[in-house]
Order: structure tokens, then sequence, then C-alpha cells
């Protein structure tokens, strides 16, 4: 596949290289000297300095044939106007990022064929979803649903009080079934059978239905926390976003920004939510407004560096769950060991969207968890894949590292036993270790 | 360079808005001719002097061919001397027809005709002349609009000086406008009004009114004005089936008119449930007909259909500050009594025809009331008050506290002065707000039965001031009269406009 990737920023940089990695051939045109240098230095990967609008720039990369252009230099209006462009090229697919709320909720600007995009993606909103998701289980470090919500995989980390620990997994018995699909245990996934034990530090992976989860969790010891109230260090973008999505759901918003003007307009913008001028590394002013007492606290500010130290003081003030925007992929392993619950990076999230809209289409949905240890595909059984239907799931003969977490057949979700029967039309969530990854799609396809 | 004088721009206004009022005249004309009155003489006169008056005032202080660019105080200046001068024209025909005998009472029910007020001195309403009934209504029907959005509509060639006379007598915190250009606004106003009028009329023949009774009742409620053509008012029709007719029309003349151009021109009633000021105001109704309906039950020996009635009769009639009556509320339970006097200050949408304190004013306040609560706790809070979903700056806030302290020290002082006149306090109190609020009838000696004839002559002047005050929302006739000494407005010194000739 011939890919043209216009703005070699973060974003663009990590689907550069990924998409590269995957064999694809990769154009990447950038605007600045110095950064298209970085970027030829470390990807195999062609850079091209220009404008991505600029058509005697493409027709000299030969886009005629490119299969995909995905446009996400800062600039919004380059963007949509890249896009536009490559429609007229008959470029196959389209991504273009769009950051100003008033062009991405925008129906009649979305929709316009003329703009030729197919998806139009905006990380500030992608962050605040991914944020708001995990909001609603709390105490999972990370949370994912599928078929269409009915099916939930979490993330749960066992602490050294947890009654679970130094259990077998064939002992722990609950009322509802569930799937522990995978156990990360200092930094090697491993899929686990019933012997296998837990053990205080692991990071398990559950699988159930979405409304069975609460009682489920019990049996790992967790406790379903309710969140009230949550509080966001910085009025960014994501902020916002973030407290649109919290208000709906009824929460207590508060929003701590240096800047007058930006409190204005989020005050603007925003119904209930408390707006507080201020700087929200004074520990002071977040004891004041009760830092202790908040279920979440979330640093979003443009400064990493800032938002992993104001998250580890709210984490020593008593904050019950903190997470941190850091914007620099490097720095991701690093957060979650120094004490600071969960990391989201906008523009990885970003870059993930648009990997699994440019992947395979057969795949409803792909989750990458864990930085890569492991992924999760959502797909639709069709009667080609012979190898996959119409027998008893333990006599697939599944690659080691690849299991079925979940099907979805007339519209009821269920956490499949090895006698179970897959079918055509069925939806199954399949669990692969990153080593297994690549065998998935062949598995699919093997005939019989 | 020459410089000359040349006129006075607020005079030149003023003449034209005379002209306006004078050609209203042609409705009483119209009925006396059409009933055989004697009275007609009175219009035939007043018209053409009224009209020629306003003709000779344009033209003596016109301005010259320059454009002329108005300042805020001009506008100030044309909208307060414009409605006092009404007032003073529209009290001749009442001396002349010979309803009063003195200019106290005659200036007293102009004011509270053109203020859309609806107090009156008028003892014996029946046996007046119904030219002399029609012209009341008129006052009304002019007044309800707004005399002056109607000479912007029509005659005004002020362009984006408009905006200050219109703003300076449109009612509410936040002024929209319909169309880019002011003068358009007030055509789409002004039709609206007159179709609502036609509506209203209709509905009132439906429910049983006869010709003369529904016309006048129409001008008297779309502008929520208050003046009837029957002694008892609308309790002298007994006839149920009108009263909710009329509820009905009160109702439809407390909304918006930006809310009900918008409903109009897009044949959809979804703006009405976006409006949050719509759902406070209809809130509003709705719990007070419960209220005062639970209050007065035992009186109606629980028959629930008379109270439920009559409670929201009078509920309506208060919020929009129309003031009809169709029972005496003063039998009432003094809770439900209060119910209406808080209702007295309430008022009804901003942007509409009724006077008062605009529920608009509330929410704001409202809002800012709790924002400075949370803002006890959060010392460094920043929060946006909202109406309808925009964002309101601060000065709208600050203006509508100020309004708010104005408003209550104004009806307070009234009260004082009230008392010294030999009012009780019950009277004097629900007198003032009555007619700050733009209501009409009061509780007490001004009831609801009874009229303002009984009112010490100093009393009824004070009343006529608080009209006008209330009618122009304070602000714009306080900042005529203010005591300012660079304000060049009045007679001391007459601005100067200059021409170049070269």
């Amino acid at each position: 596949m011939q890919a043209v990737i216009i703005g070699a920023g973060k974003i663009g940089y990590n689907i550069a290289e990924t998409l590269s990695r995957e064999g694809h051939d990769v154009y990447v045109i950038e605007k600045d000297e110095e950064r298209k240098q970085v970027v030829e230095e470390n990807l195999d990967v062609q850079v091209m300095l220009g404008n991505g609008a600029d058509s005697r720039l493409l027709e000299s990369i030969d886009i005629e044939h490119a299969d995909l252009l995905i446009a996400v230099t800062e600039n919004d209006e380059l963007n949509m106007m890249s896009c536009m462009l490559a429609g007229q090229y008959g470029v196959k697919k389209t991504v273009a990022r769009v950051r100003k709320p008033e062009y991405d909720r925008n129906n009649k600007l979305a929709s316009n064929p003329a703009l030729n995009i197919d998806l139009m993606i905006n990380p500030e909103r992608v962050a605040a979803a991914e944020i708001a998701k995990i909001i609603s289980v709390p105490e999972a470090v990370d949370v994912n649903y599928y078929a269409k919500g009915k099916i939930t995989l979490l993330e749960l980390q066992i602490d050294k009080d947890n009654p679970s620990a130094g259990f077998a997994l064939k002992d722990l018995r609950g009322l509802h079934h569930f799937l522990v699909a995978a156990i990360l245990r200092e930094d090697t996934l491993i899929i686990p059978r019933g012997d296998d034990q837990i053990l205080p530090g692991d990071r398990v992976f559950l699988i159930a239905r979405t409304d069975q989860m609460r009682e489920v969790e019990k049996v790992l010891g967790f406790q379903r926390r309710v969140v009230h109230s949550v509080m966001l260090v910085g009025g960014s973008r994501v902020a916002f976003y973030l407290a649109q999505l919290l208000e709906k759901r009824g929460l207590e918003v508060k929003i701590i920004e240096k800047d007058y003007k930006h409190c204005k307009h989020l005050a603007g913008q925003l119904e209930e939510a408390i707006i507080l001028n201020g700087d929200g590394s004074d520990i002071d002013l977040l004891q004041d407004e009760g830092v202790q007492d908040t279920d979440l606290f979330v640093a979003l500010t443009e400064d990493d560096k800032l938002n992993i130290l104001v998250s580890l003081m709210a984490k020593r003030l008593g904050a019950k769950k903190t997470i941190a925007q850091v914007r620099r992929s490097d720095y991701l392993p690093l957060i979650e060991a120094v004490g600071i619950d969960i990391a989201i990076s906008p523009r990885l999230l970003t870059a993930e969207a648009v990997l699994r809209f440019v992947r395979n289409s057969e795949f409803l949905s792909i989750n990458v968890l864990e930085q890569g240890s492991a992924e999760v595909y959502e797909i639709i059984l069709n009667a080609h894949m012979r190898r996959m239907i119409n027998r008893p799931i333990k006599d697939l003969g599944l690659p080691k590292g690849i299991l079925i977490g979940a099907m979805f057949r007339n519209n009821d979700a269920v956490i499949p036993s090895g006698n179970d029967v897959l079918m055509p039309g069925d939806r199954i969530i399949i669990f692969a270790a990153a080593a297994a990854v690549r065998k998935v799609e062949h598995f699919l396809r093997m005939e019989g | 360079m020459k410089k000359r004088r040349k006129g006075n721009v607020v005079w030149h206004n003023i003449g034209k808005l005379l002209m306006i009022v004078a050609c209203s005249m042609i409705f009483p004309l119209l009925t006396a001719w059409f009933y055989g009155e004697s009275c007609w003489w009175v219009f035939l006169l007043m018209l053409p002097v009224t009209l020629g008056l306003g003709f000779l005032m344009m033209k003596a202080f016109h301005p010259g061919r320059k454009e002329v660019h108005l300042q805020v105080r001009d506008g100030a200046a044309i909208v307060t001397y414009g409605w006092i001068l009404a007032a003073l024209l529209g009290m001749i025909p009442y001396l002349m027809a010979g309803t009063f005998d003195n200019v106290t009472d005659a200036f007293f029910e102009a004011m509270s005709g053109f203020a859309t007020v609806g107090a009156s001195v008028l003892d014996d309403i029946e046996g007046a002349p119904r030219a002399i009934l029609m012209w009341r209504s008129v006052t009304h029907w002019l007044g309800g609009m707004g005399i002056i959005v109607l000479f912007v509509a029509l005659l005004s060639n002020l362009g984006a000086g408009a905006m200050q006379i219109f703003k300076a007598e449109a009612a509410g915190p936040v002024k929209d406008k319909l169309h880019p250009k002011i003068a358009d606004s007030a055509r789409s106003l002004w039709t609206l009004y007159i179709f609502n009028t036609a509506i209203t009329g209709f509905l009132l023949l439906l429910c049983g009114m006869g010709l003369f009774d529904a016309v006048n009742h129409a001008f008297s409620i779309v502008a929520t004005g208050g003046f009837s053509t029957r002694n008892l008012s609308i309790g002298a029709y007994g006839n149920p089936v009108l009263e909710w007719g009329i509820t009905a029309s009160m109702y439809m003349a407390g909304i918006n008119y930006t809310l009900l151009f918008l409903a109009f021109r897009n044949c959809s009633l979804k703006y009405f449930w976006r409006s949050h000021e719509f759902r406070v105001y209809t809130c509003v109704v709705l719990a007070a007909v419960l209220l005062v309906t639970i209050d007065i039950l035992p009186q109606y020996s629980y028959d629930v259909l008379t109270a439920v009635r009559h409670s929201a009769f009078h509920v309506t009639s208060v919020l929009t500050t129309t003031g009809f009556v169709c029972f005496d509320y003063e039998q009432w339970v003094p809770a439900a009594q209060v119910v209406l006097i808080i209702l007295m200050f309430s008022g009804a949408c901003a942007g509409s025809t009724t006077c008062g304190f605009k529920i608009d004013r509330h929410i704001i306040l409202m809002q800012q009331a709790r924002r400075e609560v949370q803002r006890f706790l959060h010392p460094r809070l920043v929060r946006t008050l909202k109406s309808s979903e925009k964002n309101l700056p601060e000065q709208t806030m600050h203006s509508v506290t100020t309004f708010f302290y104005l408003f209550v020290a104004l009806v307070l002082v009234s009260t004082l002065l009230l008392c010294c006149m030999g009012a009780g306090l019950l009277d004097a109190l629900t007198c003032a707000l009555a007619c700050l609020g733009g209501v009409g009838p009061a509780i007490g000696a001004w009831g609801p039965t009874e009229s303002f004839s009984s009112a010490p002559v100093a009393a009824k002047w004070l009343c006529s001031a608080l009209m006008l005050l209330g009618r122009l929302e304070i602000y714009t006739v306080l900042a005529v009269f203010w005591p300012d000494k660079h304000r060049h407005i009045w007679y001391k010194k007459l601005p100067v406009y200059t021409e170049q000739n070269e």
C-alpha cells in the first residue's frame, strides 16, 4: 500500500513509523527542514519538503497511485484542503485531523462530499473520550467496550492486599461467566491456564458481559467505585471536551486554569462546571478546593512536566485516582512507574485511531493494550472463514497466544466455553498477545 | 467654514412622533362617526391640530441635509420627552369631551393608557362616549409595542442612530435585532403585533364578545394594558369561556416577540421550548396558578373549575401586567393575594409588551446569587452568566442589579410618599408596585373594583411619573433628568449642529 502523510508532527511520525514497519510505502510531506531531517534519519520513509496542498509536489510523489492520505498538520484548513485535493487525484481513503470544534461538529462541512474526508479526527476529543471511558470504571487501569458496549474488557491492577492474590484462576468462582484473558507480569504477557496463580503486582485483563462486570469484579476483590467529583488542572481543549462529557453525566467538575481569559472562555461554554482561576501547582489552592476528596484528578496542561508534578502532588494529597496528559510518548512507561495511575497521550491515541481506521476493514475494531503488549480485535465471522465456524472452540486449534474472549449472537453477548460452536454472522472478540498478533489475520483466512 | 444653528434632532424627531399619535386619532374619530356620538368634533379638531403641531416641530427643528449622528442622550431625550408630550396631547380629548374636568385626572388616564398600565380614574366607564373608550384603548395599543418602535418602522431616517432610541424604549435587559436593519426589525415587530391583535380580536369574537368590546379588549390585551369598556372589567360578562380565552391571549402577549417572530417565520414551536426564559415563564404561571388555587379552594367550596379559572385569569393578568379583573380578588385569603403581589414584582418575558421587572432579569439575578454563593466557597471561581444560551457580558449583570436597586428604591420611596399623602400601608405599597410595574389595579383602596379617582391629586401625579418610569424601564427617564452638568439636552443649551458651507 502507498500512503502519504502530511505533517510529521508527533501523530504523523507515529503513524509513519507503524505503517512503514508493517511494510507499506510511506511518503511524508513536511514543511519544516529540521523536522524533515529527524524523520529521514529515524524512519524508512521518503520525506518531501513542502506544502501538503501543493498539487505539483503531490504529483511528484505519484499521488494518483496512493491508497491513503493522512493530513495531520497543525493547520485544520490545510488538512481539509489536502484531503480535497487527494479526492481529485482519486486517493481511496483520506484522514484529516481537525481540531477546531466549529469544524468537527459542523455536519454540513464534515459530510460534504467535496471535502472528501473519510475520517475527521480530533485528538483532543479522542483523548477526552478515552478519559471519560476510564472514569466510568475508576478502579480499572484501562477499559474497553466491544459488541455495541455489551462486552467489557478491564485491565485491573492487583495490589498486595488484594484478597484474590495467591489464588489459582480455576478457584475463582463467581455467579457469572468471565474470562481472565491475560496477565501482565513484570512486562511479560501471560495467557494463563486454570492452574496459573494471580500474584500481587499483576495486571489482569478481564473480559465479561458489561451488565455483569460489576459482580465479576468482586470475584477479584474489586468494588465498583462511583466517581462523583473530578478535578481538572489546565483548561485545554481536552479539559473542555472532558468537562462537557462529564457534565452530561451529572458529575461535579472543577477546572483550575491559570489564564483568566481562558477561564472566561470555558465558563461561557460550560454549564455547571466550577471554573477556578489559579495555578494548578499551588498546593494551598488544591487543598482549599478539596483535592483530598476528589475521586479523580486529571492534569491536562500543555506542559508534560507540570502534569506529572501536579498529578504526583494530588496523589500525595489524597486524590483517589490520577491521570496525567503526556505528549511525549517516551515518557509514558515511566509515568505509571512513579505512581500516577494512568498516562494519556492524545497524539498516541489519535495515531491508534487512525491506524485502526486504515487497517483491514473486516475488523470492526482493533484495540492496542498496554503500549502494544496485546491487541484485541472485534470481527464478524463470515462463511468463508471455514477454519473458525461450525465446530466447538476447543477443537479450533487456535495458535498459542490467541483466544476468543466473547461472542455476540442475536444481540446477546456470551463469554464462550470450549464447547460453544461459532457460526457465520457471529461477532467475536479475539484477544491476541503481541507475539501472536501477526497470526490472527492468517488464521482467519485459513481454509478448513 | 461657517457655523450655523441648524435645528435640533430631538425636537425634530418628537415632531414626527406626534404625527403618528395624531394619525391614530382616526380610530376614535371613526368610532364616533359610526355610533353617531356627539363628541366626534373633539377628534376631528384634535387630529389636524396634533398633526399640524408635529409637522411644524419637524420643520422648525429640521437638522438640515447633513446626516445627523444621534447620540445616546439624544435617544433618551426623544423617547422620554416624546412619551410625555404624547400623554399631554392624549389627555386633551378627555378634557374636551368632558370626561374629566381637571388636568390631573386627564393626564393620569392618558399616561396610564400610553404606559399600558391600565389604572383608571374613570368611575363610570360605561357612561363615557364610545369614542373616548376607543381612544383609551388606542393609547394602550400604541404604547404596547411602543410609539418609538412604530416611529422607527415608519418615519425614521436615523439609520444606525435608530438603535439608540429603539434600545431606550424596548423592554428587557438584552435587546435583540430581528433583522440587520433596525427599521426592518421594527416593521417586523409591528406586523407581528398587528397580526397578534387580529388573532386576539377574532378569539374574543368567538368567545362571544360584541364587535366594539372585542376590538377594544384586543387592543388592551396585546398591549398588556388593562383598560376595559366595562365598569366591572371582564367580570361584567360572566362568561367562563371568554375568561379562558382572555387568559390564553394574555399569556400569549407575555411571550418575547423575538421568539414569536422566529416561531412564525419558521413555522415551528421548537423555539419556545428552547428558550430558557419561556420555560421559566410557563413554570412560573403554572406554579402560581397551582399555589393560588390551593389557597382559595376552601373559599370556592371546592369548586375546582371555578377556582382554577379565577386563579389562572388573575395570575396571568398580574404576571403579564395587564390588570384585567374577572373577580374581586381582595376577597381571597391573604396567602393568595401575596402571591399576586409577588407576581407584580415579576413581569413576563423580556421583549414582550409587558412592563415590570421581567423574568429574564430574575433569571440573571438568580444566576448571580448562585454565583456569589459559590464564590464564597470557591474564591477564585470564574463563571459567566447566560441568558437563553447566550453568554452575557458582566455589564449586563451590573445593569440588572442596579435596575433591581432602582426598582425597589422607587417602590419604597413612593410608598413613603403615598403614605404621607394619607394612604394606608398596603394601599400605598401595592399602588406603587402596580404603577411602576404597569399592572394597574392594586390591592386595598385602589383595588380591582375601585378606580384611582379617590386618590389625592399629588398621588395621581406621582403615579403618572411611576408609570412613565416603569414603561421606559427607569434608566431612560433617569438619564434625561439626572443632574449632570455635561448634559445639554434640555432647554439650557440646545445642541448646535453645524453644516459645512464651502
